[in-house]
């Protein structure tokens, strides 16, 4: 009976833990910064503007498949094309890197995070 | 309030799952049949969310419906009775104090190691279909030729089951994917334990479990987030029932075919 209430103590004690460590790990994974979430930041007034929008073209200065998924993700359920086919392109610039003039478009929104600048345009009518 | 429901009944439907396998089919015993009622419903669940996407039906829709049906098991199954009416008592300390420990093992790699997005087959493959699927108006962009690379024609369970939870929530957070990935790698060793447990193999099924808290390589591949893990208890779960059909009786086949089927809504290739 006494072992039983040791082990029964114990065994508390080891839930109590595993709450605890779990608790503390979530806490420590919504206080840092992922890629992802560098991109969630700066895309978040470029999503404001894309709400009922399906698809939207894609620029930028990065060759970078990385920041194209992190983007596409970032911006799912609208679709990130690779050409600049829709009427609305985002265009990604990378700080120390010239920046491209699209001829015909206007600046929608404008946004940044660390090194992008996160650029909204649309066609001209 | 929505989340709260959702919760709710995904739980009750687990509590459910778990009631009616352990009254039609025989020799299971309470923690395999709650274990096994579980990934039941994580397929249930994931299947009618897909169907509402599918057939235009709203979300609220799809809890009134689970609710019914909640209801409906609670008083025809006496479920939450049937679950309940065991006294707070650990019939064997020892061998609950083994599964601990080796739950724990997993859990602290989970603490120390996981990512908040997983891999990257988790976000750019399996979190990302399950964001189109969180949208109700917009869901079939996913199938587009830009979404190539992200395997469109992957099965749905693992997406659908996220989704459902973060429709539930109004938002897409991590804390969903992350946290079913934590209870799917911690199924899996509970599986085999209960699994060798129940055919009086306490020895072997402590180990088992123990071997899976120090194997890295499954911990590794659990922080994925991906969907391996899954499979892999889906096809445990089968190989476990399927080695024990005769103690099964009439139905255990039924329940084999059911989760060897449900395999291929998990994955179709890789």
């Amino acid at each position: 009976m006494a072992t039983t209430k040791r082990y029964t103590s114990i065994i508390f004690a080891v839930i109590m833990l595993i709450v605890a460590g779990v608790s503390a790990r979530f806490y420590q994974l919504t206080r840092i910064d992922f890629d992802i979430d560098v991109m969630d930041t700066g895309l978040a007034p470029i999503k404001q503007q894309l709400k009922t929008s399906n698809k939207v073209g894609y620029v930028t200065d990065l060759p970078s498949d990385g920041v194209y998924n992190e983007t596409a993700f970032t911006l799912a359920p609208v679709v990130l094309s690779k050409n600049t086919g829709p009427d609305t392109l985002l265009y990604i610039h990378n700080e120390g890197s010239q920046i491209k003039t699209l001829v015909g478009y206007d600046t929608v929104a404008k946004s940044a995070a660390q090194q992008y600048q996160f650029i909204l345009l649309k066609k001209k009518r | 309030m929505m989340s709260a429901l959702a919760l709710i009944n995904f739980l009750l439907l687990c509590a459910g799952g778990a009631v009616a396998l352990r009254r039609y089919v025989d020799a299971l015993s309470k923690p395999i049949a709650i274990l096994t009622g579980t990934i039941v419903s994580v397929c249930l669940i994931s299947c009618s969310y897909y169907l509402t996407l599918a057939l235009g039906i709203p979300f609220w829709a799809l809890q009134v419906f689970l609710l019914g049906i909640n209801i409906a098991h609670v008083y025809l199954l006496r479920s939450i009775r049937g679950l309940t009416d065991t006294r707070l008592h650990i019939e064997r300390p020892k061998q609950t104090f083994v599964i601990l420990v080796g739950l724990l093992g997993i859990i602290f790699y989970f603490i120390l190691n996981q990512s908040k997005y997983g891999n990257w087959d988790a976000w750019s493959i399996w979190n990302l279909h399950a964001k189109f699927l969180a949208d109700a108006d917009r869901w079939k962009n996913m199938f587009g030729p830009e979404l190539a690379y992200s395997h469109p024609d992957y099965p749905l369970m693992l997406p659908s089951f996220i989704a459902y939870f973060w429709t539930s929530l109004g938002h897409n957070t991590a804390v969903v994917p992350l946290l079913f990935a934590l209870v799917i790698s911690l199924i899996v060793p509970l599986v085999i334990y209960y699994a060798l447990a129940d055919n009086d193999q306490r020895l072997y099924a402590c180990l088992g479990l123990l071997l899976f808290s120090i194997d890295n390589n499954f911990k590794f591949i659990a922080t994925y987030q991906g969907a391996d893990t899954m499979l892999s208890l889906f096809i445990l779960l089968t190989v476990a029932f399927a080695l024990r059909l005769k103690d099964l009786g009439g139905n255990g086949i039924y329940l084999i075919g059911f989760l060897a089927a449900s395999s291929t809504w998990i994955k179709n290739e890789g």
